[in-house]
């Protein structure tokens, strides 16, 4: 008997590694069938499964394949099981290793060590500062816009401050100026920047300014589905502005929040668990 | 306007020679067209758009009260 086994993982690759194991078996030797490429998602929601269906390659030594081996003692029940559900202190989820790395290889989660590590944005080294100052006054100027430039740090990551006449103009319909102006400035000096150095453009302050309104919104539609009035939604957002919401309700276990929609700027859901869709598996870990 | 487009597009193509911004004033509105090589369509144009939506948001900020609207065309 050609046995068709389901098999689950973070993505494809995982999925048939995960196959690979349980049967003890090598990848070559697998007839492989990709029944869904999962997902990995956005800050940890919207997280599917991949699954894949294997049998063996040669049908007729199927049989003789142990099926009994499959089920041996230490593989505990189906595969996606031996997923560690660590249910809601989701946070340092991945910053803790898997704990039983080198306990025994078979539990090492393979698609989790695959995952290469956060690349963490540096500051801006102070030599590159004048260039980058001289890169936005030149496209200020070309704006016909009068401004002061100035460079500091903020949280760890350096800040190009812009005051002036012209920060109105930039900050009108929630910023949308002062993100494409950082945005184009990012491509056009990623180049000539040491790597990884990250800079934000901020304009009187109002990165601040729209942080604390963020989070203040999340909260109060929060607390508001929590009374039982019903979901609530925030209207479409940049990803750095959903981050925001969802770190902020990260903490809050009575209630959830997910991106909805598709494109760059998506709308966040806020919902208790259950009352929007069934809790799905894939919400065991999140990036952050 | 055009030296603007044409300052952001130069700094992110390939070819900077084939760059190129032409004004075209029409009716209801004035027409930026920005004319790159084929294989820097990519560049100026970004995933999902993003690129174009940003210079197009710094030309809604740059000219606020203008009755002619203002529109970005990007060409092969």
């Amino acid at each position: 008997m050609s046995s068709k086994l389901e098999f689950k993982g973070t993505d494809v690759d995982g999925a048939i590694t995960n196959a690979c194991e349980t049967l003890r078996t090598s990848r070559e030797k697998l007839q492989i069938e990709v029944l869904s490429t999962g997902s990995s998602g956005i800050f940890g929601l919207l997280r599917r499964q991949a699954v894949v269906r294997v049998s063996l390659k040669g049908s007729e030594e199927a049989s003789s394949a142990p099926e009994p081996a499959q089920k041996t003692p230490d593989t505990p029940a189906a595969p996606p099981a031996a997923e560690p559900s660590p249910a809601k202190q989701d946070s340092d989820d991945l910053a803790a290793p898997p704990a039983p790395v080198a306990a025994s290889a078979k539990t090492a989660r393979p698609s989790k060590l695959q995952r290469p590590p956060r690349r963490e944005p540096t500051p801006v080294p102070p030599e590159y500062h004048d260039f980058l100052c001289t890169e936005l006054s030149t496209l200020l100027t070309l704006m016909q816009m009068e401004a002061e430039i100035t460079v500091d740090e903020v949280n760890g990551k350096t800040r190009l401050h812009i005051t002036g006449a012209c920060v109105e103009q930039l900050i009108y319909r929630d910023g949308q100026a002062l993100d494409g102006l950082q945005y184009l400035l990012r491509k056009m000096t990623s180049k000539k920047l040491p790597e990884r150095a990250m800079f934000i453009i901020d304009a009187d302050d109002f990165r601040q300014r729209r942080l604390d309104e963020l989070q203040a919104k999340a909260l109060r539609l929060a607390t508001e589905v929590r009374e039982g009035k019903g979901n609530r939604t925030i209207p479409p957002l940049s990803p750095s502005e959903r981050r925001i919401v969802h770190i902020a309700l990260q903490e809050d276990t009575s209630i959830r929040s997910r991106s909805i929609g598709s494109g760059l700027f998506k709308k966040v859901l806020i919902y208790k668990p259950g009352s929007s869709r069934r809790r799905s598996s894939s919400r065991k870990k999140r990036k952050r | 306007m055009q030296e603007l487009i044409k300052h952001i597009a130069l700094a992110l193509v390939d070819k900077p020679e084939s760059v190129e911004v032409k004004d075209v004033e029409r009716e209801d509105c004035q027409v930026l067209e920005l004319h790159v090589a084929p294989d820097d369509l990519g560049k100026v144009i970004g995933k999902q758009g993003r690129t174009a939506r940003a210079m197009r948001s710094l030309l809604r900020a740059a000219r606020p009260d203008q009755e002619k609207r203002l529109r970005l065309e990007i060409v092969e």
